[in-house]
């Protein structure tokens, strides 16, 4: 009965399909606004549906657990990419379809987890840096991540609830590579991070933007697009970008492996790409995209914005943060345990 | 005169919220006697216990004991415990521990807590059980370790209220010996509760009967069954054949009445100055004797009737009978070796005669 | 048995595939399980210390009130418990409802750091899992026999005497199935740690969470989930040992 059922579904389903193609998108929370689907269905007819997740392990768990999700486009952060290629979850973007491709920084393409733009482009980006409101603390007093283990700030930082990006400031100080592999640098920082602990008030992604908004914390590690948004709500909050190196992350858009329509899939990554489809995520949601272009198309109050329009110099300081291999993920995820654990 | 330990003056109990109240309870409770309340339930015999006990606390009158006034003593300080209906041992401790709690209490401990708990249980004939918990028990056992664990401070009157009414009827009669022969033995004041007249006479010295908040009569339970003071404890107290016959005449030391047309000369009632037209003439089964029509030279001296039902119970015989004016009588025949005679069957004729004096005579109730 | 699917940071040292329960007898695990325990007995003490009362008052106060009162305790109830916990964050934030009410008054002149503190999960915790302390509790207080008290008094106990010797021992019972109605849950509620802890604030139960969730090792989450299954059953097995002696049960 059960089984019948479910063929019919499928029946149903593959009919649907075939009269009528839509494409299942899944996103980050707040990232792309909705408005840029409806401007996709209107000039294709193909209608987007949308679901969303709230961090890359969730993503990639959902995926790996069940294959026939057939999702058609996910949008997995750069250090993700390469350990879904590993995992069979990505399919091969055809790049003959991909036009909108010659605005992207030169940066951001060609990277060490995917070489050849495979299996992933580019579509927004942002810094990881830091969030002070000035009500409680003077910006001028902020300047650099060692300013986050400043004893004067005791009990008061947040640090992002992401293995990477604490390791990443570590590692920066340093003097390492975000992506560094090598157990004993990692056990630097993670010693480095432990010296800092005694300021951490706070260990926290999803909530981040809201703790800002209500003043229970005031300093932190902050992602360049949430920060953005947060201050539109309080006023007092800025985004800081540290002295030296800072980490860099792409959100890259991806085809998973049963996605039923790749090629039109591959159309809407390239939609996407398009400048003024890319203007709209920068002033719906405060993201960077990667298009340098799309930029320029808008007002001047954006373009003087620093985190969607950086300066070579600026774009030069930040390091993209990729795939570190599953060996040293392994030593990240148990220093940090060791890390939450300690009092 | 005997010593009183407890003495009751005048005392009234009214409760808030309720019609129910208890009104002029005059009692002497006397050293070592056993002492039962009788009485149907709403009469206020379990109250008046607890007023002994001190669980509550009279509105007026005087509470004495040993001739000292004790109302407004809490209960913990009256050398006065009381067996709860249903005993209320507490089901999460041993024997020992429910027996020994009063003493806890004190903070007695050691050595001297367990010698007074074996002491007792000894008396109660339950050494061995200490550590048993009331669950494991029969009912009878939970009724003296109820029984050990108000007496293990010695107290000088023992309240029990209803002690006989959780157990099985089997056993109710073994144990109503059992707990007179207890009382016997310790030798203190038993008061007990009851709403059982049987009970009552085969257990006490004397019975307080009350009805509606007030004493009725006080007496042994034998004065008690004779001499009824009030219709209420002639119909209470054991089975009655009740009459409300009219006064034909009055003479110095008797009555005449009649009965199913024949006349009959009975005693005069108690306050015989409140005669009015009407007296109850109360005969016990057991006083009636029905004869044969064979077994008799008149029939103007009997009661003619037919017997409409009987029931045999081994060393008695009950029979129904109807009279001839349609009233129905109880008539218990004990069974007399030399008289054979003792055979009856429905719907046979008979003759009813009673012991000349046994009757008693009674105005209505006020 | 949990199969190593991963590469291990410990290659060379276990090749054996049971490495992930090896693991578990890290210091790092026996820390985690200790902290655990930790943030859930505080929470059952404080859960007995304020529900035993609620429970008393409830068993005794007059019948027309009780159904009222219970009412009152459940309501909440009828919403997610996650819901719950989002109530008390807004009570809780620096802009939240006692910080508002504090500075308003005049009491303090800057927000007192409530959120995000050990103390907010073991409010959240109690929070949560108080009715199961009070219930169980309740329900046995609730059928006292009264005459077990007049029999007390008859014999000489004190109000004190009274608590500690017949209504303590009596309910002993059922605070014994309130506290592993309490202890339990609060081992596993990793929501709440999450929600409103500092950044120490972790139980088995986050990293069961975060091993499953965020590092997609599924052979560490079982075997993490297991530790904390047999800790679970060591209490019960503890708390069958210390209640279910034989006991007297009511009398008819």
């Amino acid at each position: 009965m059960k089984k019948s059922l479910l063929g019919l579904f499928l029946l149903f389903h593959a009919a649907f399909a075939m009269a009528k193609p839509t494409l299942y998108v899944y996103q980050w929370i707040n990232s792309i606004p909705d408005s840029v689907y409806k401007q996709f269905t209107k000039e294709t007819g193909v209608p987007v549906d949308v679901s969303y997740y709230e961090s890359n392990e969730a993503m990639y768990a959902k995926l790996k657990g069940n294959p026939s999700l057939a999702y058609d486009v996910v949008f997995p952060s750069s250090y993700f990419i390469k350990r879904m290629v590993k995992a069979h979850l990505l399919d091969h973007i055809d790049s003959s379809i991909m036009t909108h491709t010659q605005g992207i920084y030169k940066k951001f393409i060609h990277q060490p987890f995917d070489p050849n733009n495979d299996y992933s482009y580019p579509l927004t980006w942002g810094m990881t840096g830091i969030a002070v409101n000035d009500k409680y603390i003077p910006l001028s007093k902020i300047t650099a991540w060692k300013d986050l283990w400043s004893p004067s700030y005791r009990h008061q930082v947040l640090w992002l609830n992401d293995i990477r990006e604490p390791f990443s400031v570590a590692l920066i100080r340093l003097g390492y590579s975000v992506n560094d592999q090598n157990p004993t640098h990692i056990k630097q920082a993670y010693a480095l991070l432990k010296k800092g602990l005694p300021n951490v008030k706070v260990i926290n992604a999803d909530a981040m933007e809201s703790m800002f908004i209500d003043e229970d914390v005031f300093l932190g590690m902050a992602w360049s697009p949430d920060t953005y948004q947060a201050s539109q709500s309080n006023p007092h909050i800025h985004f800081v970008i540290p002295k030296g190196r800072y980490p860099l992350w792409l959100g890259c858009m991806a085809i998973p492996q049963g996605s039923r329509h790749p090629k039109l899939a591959m159309t809407l990554l390239n939609f996407l790409l398009r400048k003024d489809i890319s203007a709209q995520i920068i002033t719906g949601m405060g993201y960077a995209v990667t298009n340098q272009e799309a930029v320029k198309s808008l007002p001047i109050s954006w373009q003087e914005k620093r985190f969607v329009n950086p300066s070579k110099s600026l774009l030069a300081r930040g390091e993209i943060e990729g795939d570190v291999g599953d060996k040293a993920r392994q030593w990240y995820e148990h220093y940090w345990l060791e890390l939450r654990l300690s009092v | 005169m005997q010593q009183s330990i407890i003495t009751c003056r005048d005392l009234v109990w009214q409760p808030k919220k309720t019609a129910f109240s208890l009104q002029a309870i005059d009692l002497d409770i006397y050293v070592g006697e056993f002492l039962t309340l009788l009485g149907p339930s709403g009469c206020g015999k379990t109250s008046l216990l607890r007023l002994l006990g001190g669980l509550i606390e009279p509105a007026s009158g005087d509470l004495l004991l040993r001739g000292k006034r004790i109302n407004g003593l809490d209960a913990a300080h009256r050398p006065i415990n009381m067996v709860f209906q249903n005993y209320a041992l507490f089901p999460f401790m041993s024997v020992a521990d429910n027996v020994g709690f009063a003493l806890r209490c004190q903070g007695i401990r050691g050595e001297a807590y367990h010698q007074r708990i074996s002491e007792i249980l000894e008396k109660v004939h339950l050494t061995g059980f200490e550590k048993r918990y009331p669950s494991e028990l029969s009912g009878g056992q939970q009724q003296r370790v109820a029984i050990a664990r108000a007496l293990i401070n010695k107290p000088s009157v023992l309240l029990l209220d209803e002690p006989m009414s959780a157990l099985d009827k089997q056993i109710k009669r073994s144990l109503r010996r059992e707990l007179k022969s207890l009382q016997k033995e310790l030798g203190i004041t038993f008061v007990m509760v009851t709403h059982d007249q049987e009970e009552a006479l085969s257990m006490s010295d004397r019975i307080v009967l009350m009805r509606e908040g007030r004493i009725v009569q006080i007496d042994t339970p034998r004065g008690m069954y004779e001499s009824p003071k009030t219709l209420y404890a002639a119909q209470f107290i054991g089975e009655a054949n009740i009459f409300r016959l009219p006064v034909k005449s009055v003479h110095d030391k008797s009555l005449i009445v009649t009965l199913c047309d024949r006349t009959f000369l009975i005693k005069k009632p108690l306050k015989h100055e409140e005669i009015t037209t009407h007296v109850n003439l109360i005969i016990r089964p057991e006083d009636f004797q029905a004869w044969d029509s064979s077994e008799i030279e008149s029939d103007k001296l009997y009661l003619p009737g037919r017997v409409e039902s009987v029931i045999y119970k081994g060393s008695t015989v009950e029979l129904q009978v109807i009279l001839s004016d349609g009233t129905p009588v109880s008539v218990t025949e004990f069974f007399d070796e030399t008289d054979e005679t003792l055979d009856y069957r429905c719907g046979e004729s008979v003759h009813l005669s009673w012991q000349a004096g046994w009757e008693v005579v009674l105005n209505d109730d006020s | 048995m949990s199969v190593s699917l991963n590469g291990n940071i410990k290659e060379g040292l276990f090749h054996w595939h049971g490495l992930h329960y090896r693991e578990l007898f890290q210091p790092l695990y026996a820390r985690l399980l200790w902290q655990s325990f930790e943030f859930s007995f505080v929470t059952t003490l404080t859960c007995v210390l304020l529900g035993y009362p609620v429970a008393l008052a409830l068993a005794t106060m007059p019948k027309r009130w009780k159904p009222i009162c219970l009412m009152l305790l459940l309501i909440p109830f009828w919403s997610s418990s996650l819901v719950r916990i989002y109530a008390l964050l807004t009570l809780l934030k620096a802009k939240g409802l006692i910080n508002g009410a504090l500075l308003y008054l005049g009491i303090i002149k800057m927000p007192l750091p409530l959120l995000y503190t050990k103390v907010a999960v073991i409010i959240g915790q109690v929070y949560t899992l108080l009715p199961f302390m009070i219930l169980p509790i309740y329900v046995l207080l609730d059928e006292y026999d009264s005459s077990w008290i007049e029999a007390a008094k008859d014999l000489g106990a004190s109000s004190t005497q009274l608590f500690w010797r017949i209504f303590w021992p009596y309910s002993l019972p059922a605070v014994g199935s309130g506290v592993m109605c309490v202890f339990l849950p609060a081992m596993t509620l990793f929501y709440i740690p999450s929600l409103l802890g500092d950044r120490s604030s972790l139980m088995l139960g986050n990293v069961i969470q975060e091993q499953i969730m965020n590092q997609d090792n599924w052979p560490g989450g079982a075997a993490t989930s297991l530790l904390l299954t047999a800790a679970l059953l060591v209490f019960t097995l503890v708390y069958r040992a210390l209640f279910h002696k034989k006991r007297g049960g009511r009398l008819g």
